[in-house]
């Protein structure tokens, strides 16, 4: 799968949540998941197993961190690393 | 009643009394810094100048919008010194309730970040209010409705210190705090200097805070169940132990574990998550966490087993409330042989009596509306005089909640007055439908509401929303032959919608009028 593949993936299933849409008239809701209250704490555990199925790996309990999860762009990040992805600059 | 002792009467006056006992103590932290009894009092009072200086007086209303944080408590206590009513609101409601709360209450100042700023300048303007406050100088709008934005750390830095709060009567307003509205709009909830003394006491006699407790603190502090810590921590001289990390639980039970809390107070489904996923992130708490306080929302036998056994040493305590009565129950669960289903016995000074549709008071065991006395019952709704009359008679509030007390003084919660579902004049108790549906052993959780009956012959008929275990199956048939073979046919759902969990509010309850507008 590739980066914009899990991308597309991970934003098609952020938008299908009640908390998207309020938030998203906040702006900035794609870097604040967690403070726009788009994931509460019991909905980013589901969205964690959501990206382990769709990637194919498990994420440890301590990676679950603000600096992976409250964003799309250092979801991706993480991805890329945990994947050994290797983005081209 | 005016005062008749130097016993503190308000917050700020027990503050006072806490910073002179111990000025070096820590009260208040979370991960970017730490505020000393001293440090706390001296903030709060600059910022209480600075609110002056704009015209903020005794009596006014001061909206906060603000999250968990030190600001948060500077400002509360900031408003309280000058003999203002703090009004805290969640920052993150939603555009159309905060413009209804702001109406409602007519602020004449709003402390927000500057990102809620710019979501309150894309609204009307509420005439009442004539200053902004942010507690930090991010980037965002300078003008909300053409009224600056006005910087607490340049008042912290640039006001003198004001030598002593305003001096205040224990009937006085000392904060609103707004209903959560799961059934209803939100309504404001008067809670007088007596009331919160009173909730104080409670919490002290209750779980035996004192100053040497920490207490890890993620509950929202715009609600009266968090707010009650701030102000038990500061009555006690213990510390609150605030987190910025309260979404990611990995990050906050280290936090927490680092920090050494002694107390945590939360909602069931806090609990069922750490349980689940940072089982043993918890257990380390478990060398110096000496309680936990389950609150707001059923908590599930399972679960306080599961608690028993990952925390051996904590004592394990379940809770009751309402804004309206501040704490009405709080019992220790900490030995198996308590009935999980109870809520605990009244609090200490809290009478509460079960009474039947004549107000006639039930039997032991026998399941009526609970009327509840205490020195915590609300002043009243702010201006809701109807609604004052018909569920206040002077100490006496009287809930929507139904329920019994046991043999034991023990008060069992079975649902809720207006809950009842009324279908063509057969009444159904939408908790007795969602007993019998969870006794499935394919359903993880269930709730029942009323919606209208299609074919408009029986006015209303119930509808289940229904958690599923993980991996099986089932589908509405299979839900509504179960319910069959144990209720009486005007019971049995029409209807049945499966979810992947059951939406709470951000105490963890569930919101009736939103399970309504789902299909």
């Amino acid at each position: 799968m590739t980066r914009a593949q899990i991308e597309h993936a991970v934003l098609e299933y952020l938008t299908k949540l009640p908390g998207w849409v309020r938030a998203e008239a906040r702006g900035g809701v794609a870097d604040g998941l967690i403070d726009h209250r788009v994931l509460d704490s019991l909905a980013l555990l589901e969205f964690v197993t959501f990206v382990e199925k769709l990637c194919g790996i498990e994420i440890a309990s301590d990676d679950i961190t603000e600096e992976h999860f409250n964003g799309v762009d250092g979801l991706l990040r993480y991805l890329d690393a945990k994947r050994g992805v290797v983005e081209a600059q | 009643m005016g005062r008749t002792s130097d016993t503190p009467v308000s917050v700020v006056e027990h503050l006072q009394r806490t910073r002179a006992d111990r000025p070096t103590h820590e009260c208040l932290l979370d991960e970017n810094g730490t505020w000393t009894y001293e440090a706390l009092a001296c903030d709060a009072a600059r910022v209480a100048g600075a609110l002056a200086e704009v015209g903020v007086a005794r009596h006014a209303r001061v909206a906060i919008l603000l999250n968990n944080s030190p600001a948060f408590a500077i400002s509360y206590l900031a408003v309280a010194h000058i003999g203002a009513i703090p009004v805290p609101l969640d920052p993150l409601a939603s555009e159309h309730t905060l413009r209804l709360i702001l109406a409602d209450c007519a602020p004449c100042a709003v402390v927000c970040e500057a990102e809620t700023a710019a979501r309150l300048a894309a609204l009307p303007p509420i005439d009442s209010v004539r200053a902004f406050f942010s507690p930090g100088a991010d980037a965002g709008p300078s003008d909300v409705w053409d009224l600056p934005i006005r910087d607490f750390t340049t008042a912290l830095q640039e006001n003198a210190l004001r030598p002593e709060p305003d001096r205040v009567d224990a009937d006085e307003v000392a904060t609103i705090v707004y209903t959560s509205g799961t059934t209803d709009v939100p309504k404001g909830v008067m809670l007088t200097h007596r009331n919160l003394a009173a909730l104080i006491r409670s919490g002290v006699q209750t779980l035996g805070v004192g100053r040497d407790d920490r207490i890890g603190h993620i509950l929202p502090l715009f609600h009266l169940y968090g707010l009650r810590e701030l102000q038990i921590a500061i009555a006690v001289g213990a510390t609150l132990v605030l987190s910025t990390q309260t979404g990611f639980p990995a990050s906050l039970l280290a936090w927490f574990e680092r920090q050494r809390i002694t107390g945590f107070p939360g909602v069931p489904g806090h609990f069922a998550l750490y349980l689940g996923r940072y089982r043993d992130r918890l257990a380390a708490l478990g060398g110096d966490l000496r309680y936990i306080l389950l609150g707001t929302a059923h908590t599930p036998p399972a679960l306080l087993d599961d608690l028993r056994s990952v925390l051996p040493r904590t004592r394990i305590y379940k809770t009751y409330g309402l804004t309206e009565c501040g704490r009405v129950t709080t019992g220790d669960f900490t030995s198996p042989d308590t009935p999980a289903s109870s809520v605990g016995p009244a609090a200490p000074g809290v009478d509460v009596t079960v009474r039947d549709a004549d107000r006639r008071e039930a039997a032991r065991g026998e399941i009526g509306r609970l009327f509840i006395s205490s020195d915590m019952v609300m002043k009243g709704y702010w201006q809701r005089p109807e609604d004052n009359a018909e569920v206040l008679d002077g100490r006496c509030f009287r809930t929507r909640d139904l329920g019994y007390i046991d043999d034991h003084g023990r008060v069992h919660l079975v649902g809720r007055v207006d809950e009842m579902i009324n279908t063509g004049g057969e009444k159904t108790a939408p908790w007795e439908v969602e007993l019998v549906l969870r006794q499935h052993p394919s359903i993880a959780d269930a709730a029942v509401v009323a919606v209208p009956d299609e074919d408009g012959v029986l006015g209303q008929v119930p509808k289940a929303f229904v958690v599923l275990r993980s991996g099986v199956t089932l589908d509405a048939e299979d839900v509504r032959k179960h319910c069959a073979r144990h209720l009486e046919s005007y019971k049995v759902p029409r209807k049945v919608s499966f979810l992947a969990r059951l939406p709470e509010t951000t105490l963890g309850k569930v919101p009736l009028h939103a399970l309504k507008r789902l299909d």
